[in-house]
């Protein structure tokens, strides 16, 4: 095995170092047991995410197109057979929320699901009812996790989303950001406010959340969702024109999905990556992500400095 | 909402694929109104001449109550539940039919000047274009008939056509008529090239050339946006 590279049992541990308990799988060592995806504890409760989510920016706003529908409940099919987790949506993503749910009540709700949407507008009012459509949409009584989307009325939100907290309708609150936008204020609110997650963009060309956003995390106890990571595709479609590195190999990765978010997921801050995808091969692909060997420190800063030179 | 802090890829939520299924299901789930808008179309063609200096009303008023039904039936019951903008849209749409309805309906319409343009003219070309050529650019695209944005029901053809109905009259609130359609064009251009398709150029530069016979007489002819 190559010096650079570790593997299952000795990344797990490697990870464990840098951070204690933020890296851990589910029963058995860091290499997948029992077909089971690697999978982080949220730092609030301790409970386990699976590293690899997915998102549903554009490809789960479809309408009412059947034919675009049966598609997407094939691609969350393949989610859920490969041990997938979090699902995240907003209001703000036109008909996503209301086909996540068609497809999700066509698979019976399948288990394992982690939920988690948004609330997105300037009105608090407007909020309350944002909240309770999705849950209709979703055909869930409680999600799993409400974020206020991009910092908009914040302050008000997350007040309402405490108090729903504390009446056990929801499990977990959360703020999210993207595209690098607002990390100053998104700091602030990390510092003074009682938030389980935060969502920000993270991927191997866009790192400006490691100065501080994700130490600042670890600190705090906050679990942290890495959004864009192929940012929107660009950065996978341009990957692809190159040959996969040596070190690819010794992280078990056959594609460069899986070297993107495999940088991601290993930062010990991260909890999980959200790609979104229309496509089961993809989605297939991605999952992988969540299985054999993860990279140390040392080769993340190869892997960063090798994409970086292309 | 905080709209300076997104950029035009946030504003469309939708994939290629989705937005040209978009106009397959609209169109089968409106049927026959597709057919119907044609229909309007070519009547609205045939009827938009300079007689005596003057122009008939009927292909205005037709085409306004086209923007009405876009505006109504496509954009805030079709594309609306997938692109909140689309809300914003239907009403601009609608208050372009009325406003159109209007300002154009209630006196007869002057033509604009004799020796504007040399017949067809930059005004009947942009008719025949957004009727009949705009439609087929779609299947040069691998698009199905059935989903192809004719006149009268998708907002692209239509928006084209009544720029090529306004070069043919003068009328003090000429320019007031233009803003939405021109607003479209650019807004149409600028979505079509966030879906990377192909054909995103025709709405703004036919936005430009409208700009370009109206407001530049002496370069392209006499129109004038009064
Ligand atoms: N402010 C916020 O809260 C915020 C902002 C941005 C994003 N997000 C969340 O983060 C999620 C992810 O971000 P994103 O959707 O913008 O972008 P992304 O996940 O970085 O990229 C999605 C694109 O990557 C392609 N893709 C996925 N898997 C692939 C694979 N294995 N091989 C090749 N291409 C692949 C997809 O195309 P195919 O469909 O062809 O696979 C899609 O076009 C969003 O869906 C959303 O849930 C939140």
């Amino acid at each position: 095995m190559n010096r650079s590279c570790v593997s299952s049992r000795r990344a797990f541990l490697a990870a464990l170092a840098v951070a204690p308990l933020s890296f851990v799988t589910l029963p058995g060592n860091g290499r997948a047991v029992d077909g089971r995806p690697l999978a982080k504890p949220i730092p609030s409760t301790g409970e386990l995410l699976p590293v690899v989510g997915m998102g549903t920016w554009i490809t789960f706003n479809v309408g009412d197109d059947p034919t675009a529908r049966d598609a997407r409940t094939d691609v969350l099919r393949a989610f859920f057979a490969a041990g997938g987790g979090m699902i995240d949506s907003s209001p703000m993503y036109g008909t996503a929320e209301a086909v996540v749910g068609s497809c999700l009540a066509r698979l019976d709700h399948p288990k394992g699901l982690f939920s988690a949407t948004k609330v997105w507008t300037s009105s608090t009012a407007e909020g309350l009812e944002q909240i309770a459509a999705s849950e209709r949409l979703w055909g869930l009584q409680r999600l799993d996790l409400f974020q206020v989307h991009n910092l908009l009325n914040w302050r008000s939100h997350l007040e309402t989303l405490s108090a729903m907290k504390a009446d056990g309708k929801l499990r977990y609150i959360g703020i999210t950001t993207s595209h690098g936008r607002r990390h100053a204020e998104l700091a602030q609110i990390m510092e003074t406010q009682p938030i389980d997650f935060v969502q920000l963009t993270y991927n191997i060309a866009d790192r400006e959340a490691e100065a501080r956003l994700l130490p600042l995390a670890a600190e705090r106890g906050i679990a942290v969702i890495a959004n864009r990571p192929f940012q929107g595709g660009s950065l996978i479609d341009r990957l692809q024109r190159y040959p996969l590195p040596g070190w690819a190999r010794e992280i078990d990765c056959t594609d460069w999905s899986q070297v993107l978010l495999k940088f991601i997921v290993s930062h010990p801050a991260v909890t999980c990556a959200i790609p979104a995808t229309s496509r089961v091969d993809h989605m297939e692909e991605n999952m992988a992500a969540a299985r054999g060997g993860v990279p140390d420190a040392a080769l993340r800063r190869r892997m960063a400095a090798d994409v970086a030179a292309l | 909402m905080d709209l300076l802090s997104y950029s035009l890829v946030d504003l469309i939520p939708f994939s290629r694929e989705t937005y040209f299924r978009l106009f397959e299901r609209y169109n089968v789930g409106v049927w026959p109104a597709p057919i119907i808008g044609l229909a309007i179309g070519l009547t609205a063609l045939f009827t938009a001449r300079r007689v005596e200096g003057k122009v008939l009303r009927a292909p205005f008023l037709l085409t306004a109550a086209c923007w009405v039904w876009i505006g109504w039936v496509f954009q805030i019951h079709w594309h609306a539940p997938l692109s909140w903008p689309g809300t914003y849209f239907g009403i601009g749409f609608v208050l372009q039919g009325a406003l159109m309805g209007v300002v154009l309906g209630w006196r007869p319409l002057a033509g604009a000047p004799e020796g504007t343009h040399r017949d067809p003219g930059p005004a009947l070309w942009i008719l025949v274009f957004a009727l009949a050529l705009q439609p087929l650019l779609g299947l040069v695209s691998g698009r199905p008939w059935y989903g192809l944005e004719v006149f009268g029901s998708a907002p692209d053809p239509t928006a084209l056509a009544t720029l090529g109905l306004l070069l043919m009259i003068r009328h003090p609130l000429r320019w007031l008529l233009s803003i939405i359609p021109l607003a479209w064009c650019l807004i149409s251009g600028a979505t079509l090239w966030v879906l990377s398709v192909p054909t995103w150029p025709i709405m703004p530069l036919a936005a430009a050339l409208y700009l370009g016979v109206a407001v530049w007489p002496r370069v392209l002819g006499r129109g004038e946006l009064e």
